[in-house]
């Protein structure tokens, strides 16, 4: 009896510290099914991203928790409370719109003012409220002023302004940084999550810039074609990408196809490889990944996993650079280094030298790998 | 002919090529064409000029100061004085008639282009905003009554109300008969002139606006109807230019009370020109001008 109400408590604990509960949500536009049955728990105050090319439906999940779609099937829960009827203004999240979407007609204040107004805010909170809004993302100076006067960072941080003012449970931003040059979109990537960090909301953050997925979440999820490939922290995803998609997705990898010969040793076209990961039967197909960086390149022979190659490529990158090597099998691997002597150059193409493979940076990918996206992901780049 | 004469007779021809190459030569100086330009520019105003020489005729011949003849004679303001009520001077038109048809203009103007705008505004909304079976074909038959010629929609309408006489007396040929005839035409401009100016709006802002707590009916009073409005006044002033200017439509449902201003000049243009019409037309084509003015006005600054 006691332990079933330690459970019963532990389990209310979980509960409310979700913030967004998706269940099995499906949702098709004519023929075409954009999501598949989308199942996330979001906990509340962290900041998630949801990382996918375009198409994949990441775009649709959110406007479905913001009430602009409504799913085929499934369940939105918000703090425990089902949603799904509710239309998006009886529903305690905003969203910060990828092309801003600020009212032309309103200026910059009146703007962060809707939507207290909206909801009858007394004019003496309303004032200080929407100042202090405007002071959050400095832009007090421009209360006056209207969008049309206002450089594209200006109108990123009003629409936050217009967001943040009103404390939802959950901040939706869709794409918020992608019209911004990289310089502004970097400044502002820091900047959104020191307000994230402030203000203890839960942010859903979407985008197709694994870069910004990684620099700014605390958990993120890459979606693919309507599903779900990872979901986890960003650096396991980074560090152990549970199949060749998410492998690919989050930067480059260098995968390589094999078959399990003995414990702990995978026999690949670069010849027998030692692994740490765990590794299914003898005898059973399996596939690797490691990543460009995690490969060393020396003249001089390494004890074990190490493949002799040849420079086929110098690629000089600034801060990094990057080399393709062939194995005297055929296979190219992409190797990263980092420019930290007088210059990156320290091999040229033609030199024969060794690619030192560690065993405990080689990751074995889950059996959803699947070969054919790969394929496809390499065709798109 | 002596020399003199010949100059009078061709004195009114001499006036409207002095009055082009003026305007001509100031627009030269003012935008400060390059010299290869030139000749070009001299054929479009031309070209121009062949348009609106017609307009410009009526426009200096309703300055002349003489009841019957087509040459210049000299200046005078005075049939613009008697179309605004001097009796004193003479020829021309009744005073009576001339207010009743103004009158009868400005009600069928006013009246139909409110209805219109209200009508045509809601088309113009819902076709941009919803997808519905047929809505394009909805959209497509709006440009029918844009494109069908007057002179069919005229006996289209006349055909129609005789038919539909038997259910109400608003169809007799009559000012109510005049204000629905006008309302069917005009309906189709303003509805295009507003769906127009909303294909330029970012649909986002509705979201943004039901996002921020606003329900549908706060949506539409603070952020789609002022972002329309410039295109439903655009519309409107179009609508009225339109109802201003129709002779056709009008002349085919109008009763004998229900004369227009149009309609006016064409009977009395039949017992022959009297320069007080000719003010009269320069009047119309004057807040013609003004209404399509403003009207590109507000469709242009919706852009900024």
């Amino acid at each position: 009896m006691t332990e079933l109400n330690i459970g019963e408590r532990r389990k209310r604990q979980l509960e409310e510290s979700v913030d967004v509960h998706f269940k099995n949500i499906r949702k098709s536009f004519g023929d075409v099914e954009v999501l598949k049955g989308i199942d996330l728990s979001i906990r509340r105050g962290e900041f998630f991203s949801l990382l996918g090319p375009s198409g994949c439906g990441k775009t649709t999940l959110l406007r479905i928790l913001a009430g602009f779609e409504f799913q085929d099937s499934g369940e939105v829960l918000l703090r425990g409370a089902e949603v799904s009827k509710l239309p998006p203004n009886q529903r305690s999240v905003n969203t910060v719109f990828q092309n801003y979407a600020l009212f032309p007609h309103m200026t910059v204040y009146d703007n962060v003012a809707f939507g207290l107004r909206m909801r009858k805010v007394a004019s003496s909170e309303l004032k200080t409220r929407v100042m202090q809004a405007l002071e959050t993302v400095e832009i007090g100076q421009f209360a006056a002023r209207k969008p049309a006067q206002l450089s594209g960072g200006q109108r990123q941080r009003v629409a936050l302004a217009r967001a943040i003012v009103n404390e939802p449970q959950v901040l939706l931003l869709d794409e918020p940084l992608s019209a911004l040059d990289r310089k502004l979109r970097v400044n502002l990537q820091v900047e959104l999550m020191r307000l994230q960090a402030r203000l203890g909301l839960t942010f859903i953050f979407v985008t197709h810039d694994q870069e910004e997925a990684l620099t700014m979440s605390d958990r993120m999820a890459v979606m693919n074609k309507g599903v779900i490939e990872q979901l986890g922290g960003v650096q396991d995803m980074y560090e152990r990408p549970s199949n060749a998609y998410v492998a690919q997705f989050l930067g480059s990898s260098n995968l390589l196809e094999g078959t399990v010969s003995a414990a702990g040793q995978v026999k690949t076209q670069l010849g027998e490889l030692e692994v740490r990961d765990p590794l299914p039967a003898i005898g059973q197909e399996v596939m690797l990944s490691i990543r460009p960086e995690k490969i060393q390149l020396m003249r001089e022979a390494c004890a074990s996993n190490c493949v002799s190659v040849s420079v086929t490529d110098d690629i000089y990158q600034g801060a990094t650079g990057a080399y393709r090597a062939r194995t005297s099998t055929g296979i190219e691997l992409e190797i990263n280094t980092m420019n930290t002597g007088v210059t990156h150059t320290d091999y040229n193409i033609g030199d024969t030298l060794h690619a030192h493979l560690p065993s405990e940076l080689i990751v074995v990918l889950g059996s959803g790998s699947r070969l054919q996206e790969v394929v496809a992901l390499e065709g798109l780049a | 002919m002596t020399p003199l004469e010949l100059l009078e007779a061709w004195s009114g021809v001499l006036i409207v090529l002095i009055g082009l190459f003026a305007i001509w030569y100031f627009a030269l100086r003012r935008f400060q064409v390059r010299k290869a330009s030139k000749r070009l520019s001299l054929t479009a105003f031309l070209a121009f000029g062949f348009l609106y020489l017609p307009i410009i005729v009526v426009a200096i011949f309703s300055f002349n100061n003489s009841r019957f003849r087509l040459d210049w004679v000299g200046f005078t303001w005075k049939w613009y004085a008697k179309i605004f009520g001097d009796e004193s001077v003479e020829g021309g038109l009744e005073g009576a008639q001339l207010l009743l048809a103004t009158q009868n203009t400005l009600v069928l103007a006013v009246i139909s282009t409110i209805i219109a705008t209200l009508l045509g505004a809601l088309l113009g909304y819902g076709l941009h905003r919803y997808r519905f079976p047929g809505s394009k074909l909805t959209a497509w038959l709006m440009y029918i009554p844009v494109v069908t010629p007057d002179i069919v929609m005229a006996i289209s309408l006349l055909l129609l109300y005789q038919v539909l006489r038997v259910v109400s007396p608003i169809f007799e040929p009559g000012l109510p008969a005049m204000v629905i005839a006008h309302v069917t035409f005009q309906i189709a401009f303003v509805a295009i002139v507003v769906r127009s100016r909303l294909a330029t709006l970012d649909p986002a802002l509705e979201e943004a606006a039901r996002d921020l707590y606003a329900g549908p009916l706060d949506t539409m009073r603070f952020v789609v109807l002022p972002l329309m409005l410039p295109g439903v006044m655009a519309g409107a002033l179009l609508a009225f230019t339109l109802s201003i200017d129709d002779f056709v439509i009008s002349f085919f449902t109008s009763g004998p009370t229900s004369q227009t201003l149009p309609i006016l000049i064409y009977a009395s243009v039949k017992r022959g020109i009297t320069p007080d019409i000719n003010a009269l037309s320069t009047i119309i084509v004057a807040i013609t001008i003004i209404g399509v003015f403003i009207s590109q006005i507000l469709q242009r600054n919706q852009k900024a």
